[in-house]
């Protein structure tokens, strides 16, 4: 398909193809590119992204793989001059779960890494202000967002409930008495 | 065409003020606070603050009930920025553990009489939330609360109807939640204690 992003797009596959052999394009969308990368070229693909453009780092997200024994870490960086997103996939190690930091890179990655340690329990190294509590407080369990936390069985666990005794009418319609 | 009667409430010119019985004979002290005591209500019912501070999904219903739309300056309310001048506490939605140790701290610094009204089934529950890892399924358990309003999230209509309930409430005497605080402090603060471990609030940007 050939529209006015080609002229973007071409030289940024181009150069990340040549100076990344091990770089895989993953998805390539209308405005927005997925880059499979190995964690030894994280930092320098997003290094030559960063001078080539993509200032801004949008997000870092973080998906839970359990059943391949996998977190999958997504840098999500935006181009505001050429209205371009370029997402770099980039797959750990579910039980060892750690990932070097990038904020030497981009500062505010500080709070995505905090998040992500909080919710996931990646360990970023080289962040260490990522170890401490962010949005939980007072936390007592593995991080809540892994696919292996049952939330239901915390919360039974941790909070008092509200039982209802449904009493059923003739009608088939049921009351509820509180107790 | 005799002209439609309309609720008093919503003719704050046409109300009038209640008639309290004067009794000749001497009274007991006891009867004299019950007197006073109605008066009280009479006056807190009429001017109520509502605290402009919301915990979850219900809040985007009181902008409808706040502004020209509802409009519950005519039910007497008004919005008031800080707890210590407020008199009633909107629990709009669920209150996750960090929300209510931010509610307690709110509670406590607001003056009596002071009242809670909780939106939604969240509040009363749970609601959706119920197997959430962060949200209190009983909010009764931690803070005294006055009125529930039902639905999820409640329509202003709903909202207009609970206030006036609550007003209700207030004049008759029943809305008593911040005197059982008081009564139960000790049942409150246990329960607090056991669901949120420490209410104390660690802020690392003030610490």
């Amino acid at each position: 398909m050939t529209n006015s992003m080609n002229n973007v797009k071409a030289p940024l596959l181009a150069q990340i193809g040549a100076l990344f052999p091990e770089v895989r394009l993953k998805k390539d969308r209308d405005r927005e590119i997925t880059f499979e990368v190995q964690p030894r070229d994280l930092h320098q693909v997003l290094t030559y992204l960063k001078n080539a453009g993509w200032r801004q780092l949008s997000m870092i997200s973080c998906v839970d793989w359990i059943e391949d024994g996998q977190f999958e870490l997504v840098y999500n960086v935006f181009d505001w001059t050429q209205g371009l997103r370029v997402l770099l996939s980039m797959k750990i190690d579910r039980g060892e779960a750690q990932a070097m930091t990038i904020i030497n890179l981009f500062d505010g990655a500080m709070y995505y890494e905090r998040e992500i340690h909080e919710f996931f329990g990646v360990v970023f190294l080289g962040n260490e202000d990522a170890l401490k509590s962010l949005f939980l407080e007072r936390w007592d369990d593995i991080p809540p967002l892994r696919k292996d936390f049952d939330s239901r069985a915390y919360s039974d666990k941790k909070y008092v409930k509200r039982f209802y005794d449904p009493v059923y009418g003739p009608q088939g319609g049921a009351s509820f008495e509180r107790s | 065409m005799p002209k439609k009667e309309r609720p008093s409430r919503f003719h704050p010119v046409s109300h009038t003020m209640q008639t309290v019985e004067v009794p000749t004979e001497k009274i007991s002290p006891q009867e004299q606070a019950e007197a006073w005591e109605k008066i009280a209500h009479y006056f807190r019912a009429n001017s109520l603050w509502m605290l402009n501070y919301c915990t979850g999904c219900c809040a985007i219903e009181l902008p409808l009930v706040m502004t020209s739309q509802y409009d519950m300056e005519r039910l007497g309310m008004m919005p008031m920025a800080t707890p210590r001048q407020a008199d009633i506490l909107l629990v709009t939605g669920y209150a996750s553990l960090k929300t209510l140790r931010r509610l307690i701290y709110t509670y406590e610094q607001m003056g009596t009489p002071k009242y809670v009204v909780a939106f939604g089934p969240c509040a009363v529950n749970g609601g959706i939330y119920h197997d959430a890892y962060a949200v209190l399924n009983r909010l009764d358990l931690y803070l005294p609360v006055d009125l529930y309003i039902a639905g999820c999230m409640p329509k202003p209509e709903a909202v207009m109807n609970g206030f006036k309930r609550l007003i209700e409430l207030i004049e008759s005497g029943q809305a008593t939640g911040w005197k059982d605080y008081e009564r139960r402090f000790d049942w409150y603060k246990s329960n607090q204690l056991e669901a949120v471990g420490e209410v104390y609030i660690h802020d690392e940007f003030h610490e």
